[in-house]
């Protein structure tokens, strides 16, 4: 890392040597004019986002109701936060839906980009566009068309019972033990395209001459693929890992939709605790402990992996 | 030297963000002392037409179908007949109301009626953060307290403190539309299995299992999204259960325990139904709009709803009646019901004579008539039912008998805030066999308790 850091910083003090301190000058002016360029952009990103984000961390030293006067809490929010039943099993279903928000979809994006971009697919356009389609549609909308294809009579069930499973057919999001994994697949639906694309357009900047060195030196598709193809997705894996890991620490949208966290509290999530005690049973402050520890958490994954794709590269 | 100046160019931008996070960061909330000053002091103006010149701002939650049309005509009936005061109605679906309602009543200019929702999840929070005005020098003047069933308009009341609900100073009117907790029916299938309309609870058992033999879905009930078996549950506690204990529990007096209201008796029947088949194939995993189209469609024989919350299509009405649940005693129906709205006047409102003199006509006998007219169910005020619609004609019965026997009792989860997810949660798990009928009520009891330390007691 130190080594990173220092390329830039060099550079620039050897371009500066030269010139003595009329150019420094109009170089700090020139930074304040960027500055000032930035400036409307960092105001609304202050109070948008840096106001609210601090106002949270406060909320989440009070127990409050969100209307009568707090009681200071200290750290009451997040000790609490250990030994709660519901969170733990939110926290439980997180690690979950990583596997199917994020290795799978990951999974799958590589298999695809393994197989179609290094051949002309006919039509390969289309399966792309279908593929990625999920990304278009906002989460609403693809929590009622679930709700649909796993309703008692919906498609899935249809399509079992026209074979004569009727008894492999559920009310699938009602289940204790499907509901989860039912969601899960839906999340799977909807980050597959994004993993694809991705991978697919970084497969197709790896220069092809190191593919022909590979079938040179006699190597398969399996060889090719772990010697050439996933080294050079190094920076798309990282960007892939970081979206859809994110995107199921978050997830609220198609469980609220969906299930709202049942049956029981079979498919709870942190972001569904959170949402109840910050609206349904105004408890601000331990909703807000909750959403500063989702935050912390996810800037902590976000690091790692940004860490982790600048370590290969070196 | 390029670090320093960076980090004080970090301080720069940080420190104003700091400030604003310190300004904005007393401690929150707004403290108990407003509560007095929204006491009702001095006298009332009744007289609109001495009121002046005046807007007035209405916040409802009614976005659509009959709701939207009442509102509307009723807004219209009212500034007919006072022309010097405007009503300006905006509108946002319910869960927006609620989660928006405490901010927006602290904001600058609030509106001036508001439709708080009863119970401890919103109107009582709002009653101990004054931010809702204290009306009872109108519901003097207005003679609220003799022109409303006393079971609806304790729904409006809490204590000067803030602390005891059901009881003191009003803090919010009812309208004249109602919203109950019905059983529905449809009269092509309860005539096929031979059955009159129940009369008694063990008529309404004996339908429900003659229409399971007959092979017709007895109840028509999704629980998807958790909300689908309260419907049952309440009505069921009203039929088991005793009305006065069911106010007690709700209001916390008289040290009633959940486990005396009926509620374990309705909870044990919600488990034996489910397990006789007596709900939905598949109940859990049914959206909660599904079976009440699967209802409407003709799909099953009864269906536990709210007034008026039926998917029906114009003219598709004849074929359905409602009833409220009877009770296993035999004495008078007694079911779950309240104004369809609460309407409160906002601490910092600027006009409140002209707000209550709205909620008053709102609460009148022309609005009552407004919803007679749409034919949705009307509450406080007697009304001929317009037309031959026999559904409606139902609803006008349950109504009339709802304010004649002074029989509603508040819902149940009014109690806590947290009430609601609880039962719902828990009742979830019980129907599935997790966990035993008794855990739901424990449950119940503890989420309770625990809410009642927070009112100091």
């Amino acid at each position: 890392m130190a080594t990173v850091k220092q390329l830039p910083a060099g550079g620039v003090s050897a371009q500066a040597t030269p010139h003595a301190n009329p150019p420094s000058n109009h170089r700090r002016k020139r930074r304040w004019l960027g500055l000032a360029y930035l400036a409307p952009a960092l105001v609304v990103y202050g109070f948008v986002v840096l106001v609210p984000a601090i106002q949270g961390v406060w909320l989440s030293f009070f127990h409050w109701n969100g209307i009568t006067a707090a009681s200071w809490a200290g750290l009451a929010n997040y000790t609490g936060f250990l030994q709660d039943p519901a969170l733990r099993q939110a926290i439980e279903h997180t690690l979950f839906f990583i596997v199917f928000f994020s290795l799978l979809p990951i999974t799958l994006g590589l298999a695809s980009a393994a197989l179609t971009a290094r051949k002309d697919v006919k039509g390969a356009a289309v399966y792309r566009w279908i593929i990625f389609l999920p990304q278009v549609l906002t989460p609403a909308v693809t929590a009622v068309a679930w709700k649909r294809v796993y309703a008692p009579d919906g498609p899935i069930n249809s399509v079992l019972r026209a074979f004569g499973l009727d008894s492999l057919a559920h009310g699938w999001l009602g289940d204790y033990d499907w509901a989860l994994p039912a969601i899960g697949l839906a999340g799977t639906w909807a980050a597959f395209g994004l993993c694809m694309v991705l991978f697919v357009a970084g497969t197709q900047a790896i220069p092809a001459e190191l593919y022909d060195a590979a079938r040179v030196d006699g190597a398969g598709p399996i060889r090719e693929f772990l010697t050439v193809t996933l080294p050079g997705l190094r920076g798309q894996l990282a960007i892939a890992v970081t979206l859809t890991v994110l995107g199921a620490i978050r997830v609220f949208d198609i469980v609220w939709l969906t299930t709202r966290g049942g049956p029981g509290t079979s498919t709870i999530t942190p972001t569904i605790v959170m949402y109840q005690r910050a609206f349904a049973n105004p408890d601000v402050g331990a909703a807000s402990a909750i959403g500063v520890v989702l935050a912390l958490v996810s800037l902590v994954i976000a690091l790692v992996v940004v860490r982790l794709s600048e370590n290969g590269n070196r | 030297m390029v670090t320093l100046r960076r980090t004080r160019r970090l301080a720069a931008v940080a420190m104003p963000l700091a400030a604003a996070g310190l300004l904005t960061a007393c401690v929150p909330g707004t403290s108990g002392k407003e509560m007095a000053q929204t006491a009702a002091a001095g006298p009332v103006v009744t007289d609109p037409a001495k009121m002046g010149q005046v807007r007035i701002a209405l916040l409802d939650y009614f976005t659509g179908g009959t709701d939207l049309a009442w509102i509307n005509d009723v807004i219209s009936a009212f500034e007919k007949k006072y022309p010097n005061i405007t009503v300006e109605r905006s509108s946002m679906p319910w869960d927006d109301v609620m989660k928006a309602l405490p901010l927006r009543l602290r904001s600058a200019n609030p509106p001036d009626i508001v439709p708080a929702n009863n119970g401890w999840q919103s109107l009582g929070t709002l009653v101990q953060g004054g931010l809702v005005r204290n009306l009872d020098g109108y519901a003097n003047a207005y003679g609220w307290s003799t022109r409303f069933p006393a079971s609806i308009l304790r729904q409006h009341q809490f204590s000067a403190d803030g602390r005891q609900m059901g009881t003191g100073s009003v803090f919010g009117a009812p309208v004249a539309r109602a919203s109950a907790i019905q059983v529905y029916y449809n009269r092509t299938l309860l005539s096929r299995i031979g059955t009159a309309v129940p009369k008694t609870f063990a008529d309404f058992e004996a339908a429900l299992a003659k229409a399971k033999s007959a092979g017709i879905t007895p109840i028509s009930m999704g629980n998807l999204e958790q909300v689908g078996i309260t419907g049952p549950l309440f009505a069921t506690m009203d039929a088991l259960g005793r009305q006065s204990r069911i106010s007690d529990f709700v209001y916390s007096q008289n040290a009633v325990k959940v486990a005396d209201t009926g509620f374990p008796q309705a909870g044990a029947a919600m488990k034996q139904w489910a397990d006789k088949g007596y709900f939905t194939k598949d109940f859990a995993a049914v959206p909660g709009q599904d079976a009440a189209q699967a209802f409407v469609d003709g799909k099953a024989l009864f269906r536990f709803d709210y007034s008026g919350s039926l998917p029906l299509k114009k003219g598709q009405s004849t074929n359905f009646g409602s009833f409220l649940m009877p009770r296993a005693d035999g004495g008078h129906a007694v079911a779950t019901a309240s104004s369809a709205t609460n309407f409160s006047i906002s601490a910092k409102s600027a006009h409140p004579d002209a707000a209550a003199a709205f909620m008053n006509f709102a609460a009148g006998q022309e609005a009552a008539q407004i919803a007679a007219d749409h034919t949705t169910m009307p509450l406080l005020a007697t009304v001929e039912p317009a037309g031959d619609d026999p559904l409606f004609t139902d609803d006008v019965d349950a109504s009339a008998q709802l304010s004649a026997n002074d029989a509603s009792v508040p819902y149940l989860d009014w109690a806590t805030p947290t009430l609601l997810t609880t039962i719902q949660t828990q009742m979830q798990d019980m129907l599935a066999g997790k966990v035993q009928p008794d855990a739901v009520v424990q449950s119940a009891q503890a989420d309770y308790d625990k809410f009642q330390k927070t009112l100091g007691k």
